[in-house]
């Protein structure tokens, strides 16, 4: 009875949406930018956006961090509007990673992570063991043990884009949106980063929303595809339903051929 | 754009052209109006003295203001473009301060038989000053941090001579403060010749430098790999703006303000090519300049006093800056950008606290004991001394640590290392009330002085909130604000000064941040409001943080952005009052408390602000002794020497 009980929790909580997009548009005086969109992002799924520059990514992002407010309908987190959240509440809920984070003068990697404990412990209260604890595995999970020390602005540019995803991990929220994570890393590390997102989803039942360039590493480690264009939703799926010619050529706007990868038999997108 | 907003700004722009005809019309001597003018442009005679001092005055007048204000305006415009800073002007880099020294220097040390123009020795002092800048900035590859900090470090350090000067030879440099506050009165057209030739070339330069100028937006390492050479560049063209900018104040005195508003006023028109930006700026900037001078004239005429131009454009266009700011929204997040140096290391910082508060124990030790009198130097160790003097240490000490503790929180709140409590214009509001009590011949007592200064202080900053209101105190908006209000209540002062007025001298004295007067119950009063203000703001270095983060990652920690800038405002407010009122306002110490604190590789927000408050002190003690024994009988504010003293430190770790 106890063991259905748990599985019924957890089932419901799976299906709950953490996201829910009613209707929701966003314009900037008479140029729209995202058309009014009913979308859901599931709770405990890897969702990733897709479609090229100036689709309405990033937008879509902003209005799910609350950065923009819609113009017209209605975002809402756990059946809860957006706005109506505490900052710090919401925190606890979402964390964001923007596309460019910004330089920081005289922060090092440790203090940059612990920023993440913010909401947790607001301004006065005490960073106990278990967060330090919590900022040092953050930090070990992204590979960046013995740059503790370092301050961020001497970092390269990968290392700058880990210490800044350490510092999400830290924060521990339910859903982390990232816009597009993997822009300033080589090919090992966008790989070494998306596989550790795709743990902690797994492990953690983290919400993951994130946008990214590279079709085949978003079909690899998503769970849940969603392409924009001109600002609106015009396919969304699992992977298997969305690398199709036909759909990717409606998506990128050319063609892209499709064979299926020689060991896991997945279907890999290329320029023919 | 918005084309509503442009289409105000049109209207703004022919009604201004409209004043200006009307005034001219009726500022025209013998009240001759248009007419006259005709006659003297067209039919010249010379016979008809009407016409010979139109022609004498009050054309080169006009063409004086016109060039004058182009010229200023092009300056900042290009300036703000380097330094990549929206508040720096055309005198940012030390040009101004330089110029006054050339001045002084040229009253006391030439004889008085060697007639010169006044414009020799100031420009001379001015290129000195910029030069000294260029050579300090030098070592760190004239990066545009840099280059604002060993300027406004410079213009301090010079600035604090002068007043020094101005203190001891009052009587011989009043000409030197109506110069300062900036006279456009002509009577040939003998500084037009000269001015247009001098001016002519280099703003053609700046033309012809705009496309490789343009490109240093991209930041110097990107502009570097398209094959311009950054440093050469930005060294031809400041050298460039340095010169423009040092012949307008060298022969007009110091006009402040339209330098740094009508590049501002350029932008928020959409503007957004390098080169419309210069040229619009310029057009902006001289129908400012004349308009201000129109207004001035008979103003002037009516009062019977000599009433600057240079502060009656600051007097004119502040309300006007403060309506535009009203008028645009603005992005929430300024960042000063610019190509850090990464140098960032660390250093211990339990040790350097120590150190640093044995060396401010003992300094106040050696303040309290060691003294000088007609027979030299004495060490008197007894009770009278602690009387005498214990409260004046405090006073400078508290007053130290409570501005330090302001400026740190100022830089940090704006993202802008060009940031200080003055700067909200805060001091500016208590000077001001005590300088119109002053005025009107009020004999106050120190009470009533704390009272009026607190008022003062605290009207403007009531002004300051519920402006920031509708732009949830955006940092951009805020600063902007704060130059207008501080701009406008400083040219107020500056005209009550160069007035003339018998308390002047008392006032310059309260003006540049004195312990004289301090009581002890003055120190008791400020020394617990700095300590509970202090305490509250390294409590909450978290907050301090974290806002540099930026707004979006700041709000994405859960931090609420709005209640923390609401924050940090009244506590900026609540330190500057609480010192400015006791001491006077103090430039020094809250610009650069931060920056030395900074350079001891303090970085976080709780190690930079405990830092800073205590170098604050610590400078601001040995100030106040080495201005009570320097040039015994004659005593100097602490405000002043703190100037001096610290500026040489900084300069010395910049160059280091």
């Amino acid at each position: 009875m106890i063991l259905y009980a748990i599985v019924c929790c957890k089932f419901i909580q799976y299906n709950k949406p953490m996201f829910q997009l009613n209707n929701a548009a966003f314009a900037v005086s008479t140029h729209t930018i995202l058309q009014p969109t009913n979308i859901l992002f599931k709770k405990g799924v890897v969702t990733t956006l897709l479609g090229h520059n100036g689709c309405g990514k990033s937008t879509l992002m902003k209005l799910l961090s609350r950065q923009n407010l819609p113009s017209q309908g209605q975002v809402l987190l756990d059946d809860q509007e957006v706005t109506q959240l505490k900052q710090k509440d919401f925190a606890l809920k979402v964390a964001y990673l923007p596309q460019h984070p910004p330089i920081t003068e005289g922060v090092t990697v440790t203090e940059l992570v612990r920023f993440g404990r913010y909401p947790w412990k607001g301004a006065f209260g005490r960073y106990t063991d278990h967060d330090h604890s919590l900022v040092a595995q953050a930090i070990a999970k992204v590979g960046l043990e013995g740059y503790q020390e370092r301050f961020v602005a001497t970092l390269s540019g990968g290392e700058r884009q880990r210490a800044w995803v350490a510092m999400l991990l830290a924060q521990q929220s339910e859903c982390i949106l990232l816009d597009e994570p993997t822009s300033a890393l080589d090919i090992s590390h966008q790989h070494e980063l998306l596989a550790l997102i795709r743990e902690l989803n797994e492990s953690l039942g983290l919400t993951v929303i994130m946008v990214l360039h590279d079709i085949n590493m978003a079909a690899k480690f998503s769970d849940h595809l969603i392409a924009l264009h001109s600002g609106k939703v015009i396919a969304q799926g699992a992977p298997e339903d969305i690398m199709k010619v036909d759909v990717l050529k409606q998506i990128y706007g050319m063609d892209l051929a499709l064979f299926p990868h020689p060991i896991t038999g997945h279907p890999i997108s290329y320029i023919p | 754009m918005n084309n509503p907003f442009r289409l105000t700004l049109s209207f703004g722009l022919l009604f201004s052209l409209f004043m200006i005809a009307l005034l001219i019309q009726y500022t025209v001597p013998y009240a001759g109006g248009w007419s006259l003018i005709q006659n003297t442009l067209f039919a010249y005679d010379t016979s008809n003295y009407k016409e010979l001092i139109v022609h004498l005055t009050y054309l080169p007048r006009l063409a004086i203001a016109l060039i004058c204000g182009f010229s200023l305006a092009i300056a900042g415009c290009v300036m703000q473009f380097i330094l990549r800073n929206p508040i720096a002007a055309p005198t940012t880099l030390g040009v101004a301060s330089g110029a006054q020294l050339g001045m002084v220097a040229g009253v006391l040390l030439l004889p008085a038989d060697v007639a010169l123009p006044s414009f020799i020795p100031a420009f001379v002092g001015a290129a000195f000053a910029s030069l000294l800048v260029f050579w300090i900035a030098a070592k760190k590859g004239l990066a545009p941090i840099h280059l604002v900090l060993s300027g406004m470090v410079i213009s301090l350090f010079i600035g604090a001579i002068n007043t020094m000067l101005m203190l001891v030879y009052e009587r011989y440099l009043s000409s030197v403060f109506i110069w300062g506050a900036g006279t456009l009165n002509q009577n040939s057209w003998e500084s037009v010749e000269r001015l247009l030739p001098l001016l002519c070339l280099p703003i053609m330069g700046l033309f012809l430098l705009q496309r490789p100028l343009s490109a240093l937006i991209l930041g110097d390492q990107a502009s570097n790999t398209i094959g311009i050479n950054v440093k050469r560049i930005k060294l031809i063209t400041l050298s460039l703006v340095i010169f423009v900018t040092a012949v307008v104040v060298s022969e007009v005195g110091i006009i402040g303000f339209v330098g740094i508003v009508a590049p501002g006023i350029t932008r928020l028109l959409g503007v957004r090519h390098l080169s419309k930006q210069i040229l619009i700026s310029g057009v902006i900037g001289s129908l400012m300049l004349l308009l201000a001078d129109l207004l001035t004239q008979p103003i002037a005429a009516a009062t019977g006093d000599l009433l600057p131009t240079g502060a009656m454009t600051a007097l004119l266009g502040a309300p006007f800056l403060l309506w535009l700011l009203n008028r645009q929204t603005w992005p929430s997040q300024l960042r000063a950008t610019e190509d850090t140096a990464p140098n960032f290391r660390q250093r211990q910082f339990l040790p350097l606290c120590f150190a640093l508060l044995v060396a401010l124990f003992v300094v106040s030790l050696a303040a309290l004991w060691i003294g000088k009198d007609s027979q030299g130097w004495h060490l008197l160790i007894n009770e009278n001394m602690l009387q005498l003097r214990l409260p004046r240490i405090l006073g400078a000490l508290f007053a130290g640590a409570g501005l330090a503790t302001a400026g740190t929180l100022v830089q940090r709140l704006t993202n802008n290392p060009m940031a200080s409590p003055e700067v909200l214009g805060i001091s500016s509001g208590a000077a001001l009330a005590l300088v119109i009590c002053a005025l009107l011949g009020l004999s106050i007592n120190r009470y009533e002085q704390i009272a009026f200064g607190t008022l003062g202080a605290l009207s403007v900053t009531g002004v300051i909130w519920w402006l920031g209101k509708k732009h949830r105190f955006a940092p951009a908006q805020l600063l902007l604000t704060g130059i207008a209000l501080s701009a406008g209540l400083d040219a107020v002062m500056r005209i009550v000064m160069s007035s003339g007025h018998e308390d002047v001298s008392t006032l310059l004295t309260w003006l540049s941040g004195s312990t004289y007067l301090v009581t002890y119950q003055d120190a008791i009063l400020l020394g617990s409001g700095v300590l509970i203000f202090s305490t509250l703001a390294i409590l909450l270095h978290r907050w301090l943080d974290l806002i540099a983060l930026g707004e979006v990652s700041a709000n994405s920690v859960g931090l609420n952005s709005l209640l923390v800038r609401r924050v940090l405002i009244l506590l900026i407010a609540a330190l500057t009052t609480l010192c400015t009122a006791v001491i006077g306002p103090l430039t020094f110490i809250g610009l650069l408390a931060p920056h030395m604190a900074r350079s001891l590789h303090q970085n976080s927000a709780k190690k930079q602000l405990v830092t800073a408050c205590l170098l604050g002190a610590l400078v601001m003690v040995i100030a106040d002794w080495v201005g009570r024994v320097l040039w015994f009988p004659w005593q100097f504010p602490a405000g002043l020497l703190s100037s001096l003293l610290g500026g040489a430190y900084f300069l010395y770790l910049m160059r280091k």
